[in-house]
């Protein structure tokens, strides 16, 4: 590893300081030196390496014109030739993180050490999580200086091509990849050990620490569908206007509703608006509330008889940050309300 | 489900995934004139239904077509 390390940073609109949700479709750039967080990414790398350039981007515009974005990347980093890629910290946003996850694999495949940091159900560990180091984070921004010590922690030891040891110990989150190791005591004796530590309510360390997600069985297809009743489920927290139910995202707040559109051909900026938090909803609350859910389509295909009918009622859940055990428990929820309902399909759209 | 970044949940494991336009308008594309933009919609709509009645063993992304393959009957006169 060179004396000073050559370090590029990735970082989202709102931390480069162009703007929140106004600016998520800022198209990829690309500037010298460091941007935001990269000011503390730089200082705290003191004599061990400096940011030579920050590439950032609208959360929206970089997972929706993904090629380009990664290729823009692929680009910088072919032009700055860093010795370490550092993303984020994304905390627990979604397409930040995603966006993290990528930049990561681009300096990856150019054999180019990277480290990003986010929430591990972020949906960036969710979809590339097994390919890439990511330091585990909470949700608080506050805690930055201490995230940015942690990924550098981590990626100085990626850069000087040590061997990296298990997650708990270098600090990231698992890649379910076991490695054989000797350890001092036999394994019956660590499971007395954790059983006796777990029986006092003393911390522990398992030995097993993979993340995994259900494995669901894909329903069959449906063979009729003229004689199946169709139900539709937004995530994109479509509510009445005023919103009587008080929906909005975060901790304890989130739960899902039904709203009777019976007889209802489309719904009406009138009537309806988008109170999710997690990208900018004016287009759904002054343009189009339908497209959250294609209400009009469904209808136009009852009416030709290609469906028996819509469902008397739609599924809303404000879907931003949504851990999946609270996911898991609303999809029960509705799910159990279908079977009442003699509902046969369902259409979730996810925002 | 139709969603805008299908890469998400085709990699946690959703079975029948319809790729939306983008996050702020999934189904449809204000762009675009009414009429193109309700023909969309239908696109969208008639793929879901496609899809919930094609038989799947792992994640699998259905696209919507670039156009619509057929003369919806509704617009005939």
């Amino acid at each position: 590893m060179p004396a000073e390390i050559r370090v590029l940073h990735y970082i989202n609109q709102f931390f480069a300081g162009i703007g929140g949700e106004d600016a998520n479709d800022l198209p990829i750039e690309i500037r010298e030196g460091p941007i935001g967080p990269g000011r503390l990414l730089d200082q705290k790398l003191g004599d061990r390496g400096t940011v030579i350039a920050t590439v950032f981007s609208g959360d929206n515009y970089f997972v929706e014109e993904e090629d380009v974005s990664v290729g823009k990347v692929r680009d910088a980093l072919e032009r700055f030739k860093p010795d370490l890629v550092v993303a984020g910290p994304a905390f627990d946003a979604g397409r930040y993180g995603l966006a993290c996850t990528l930049v990561c694999q681009a300096a990856s495949e150019l054999g180019i050490p990277a480290v990003t940091g986010m929430v591990e159900d972020n949906a960036g560990v969710l979809a590339n999580g097994k390919d890439i180091y990511t330091v585990p984070t909470g949700e608080n921004p506050a805690d930055m200086a201490s995230i940015i010590d942690r990924m550098i922690a981590l990626g100085l030891k990626l850069a000087s091509k040590e061997a990296i040891g298990p997650a708990v110990v270098d600090d990231y989150i698992p890649h379910g990849i076991r490695r054989e190791v000797i350890r001092e005591k036999a394994g019956a004796e660590r499971a007395v050990d954790m059983a006796l530590a777990l029986a006092l309510g003393k911390p522990f360390i398992s030995d097993i620490k993979i993340r995994q997600y259900d494995v669901v069985t894909a329903p069959p297809p449906i063979q009729n569908m003229a004689e199946t009743t169709v139900a539709l489920l937004t995530t994109a927290g479509i509510v009445p206007r005023g919103n009587p139910d008080g929906q909005r995202d975060g901790a304890g707040a989130r739960k899902w509703v039904s709203y009777d559109i019976e007889g209802v051909n489309a719904l009406t900026l009138g009537e309806w608006e988008s109170v999710h938090s997690g990208f900018k909803g004016y287009i759904y609350n002054s343009v189009n509330p339908n497209y959250a859910l294609p209400l009009p389509a469904l209808r136009g295909l009852e009416a030709l008889g290609v469906i028996k009918k819509v469902h008397n009622e739609f599924f809303s859940i404000v879907g931003g940050g949504c851990p999946v055990t609270e996911a898991q428990q609303m999809g029960r929820g509705v799910a159990e309300r279908l079977v009442r309902d003699g509902v046969q399909a369902v259409i979730l759209e996810s925002t | 489900m139709i969603s805008a970044l299908p890469s998400v949940p085709l990699s946690v494991g959703a079975h029948r995934v319809i790729k939306g336009v983008r996050v702020e308008h999934l189904c449809g594309d204000p762009s675009l004139s009414p009429e193109q933009d309700s023909e969309l919609m239908l696109r969208i709509a008639r793929t879901a239904l496609k899809a919930l009645q094609t038989d799947v063993t792992e994640p699998t992304l259905f696209e919507p077509p670039a156009q619509a393959t057929e003369k919806e009957p509704v617009h005939a006169s």
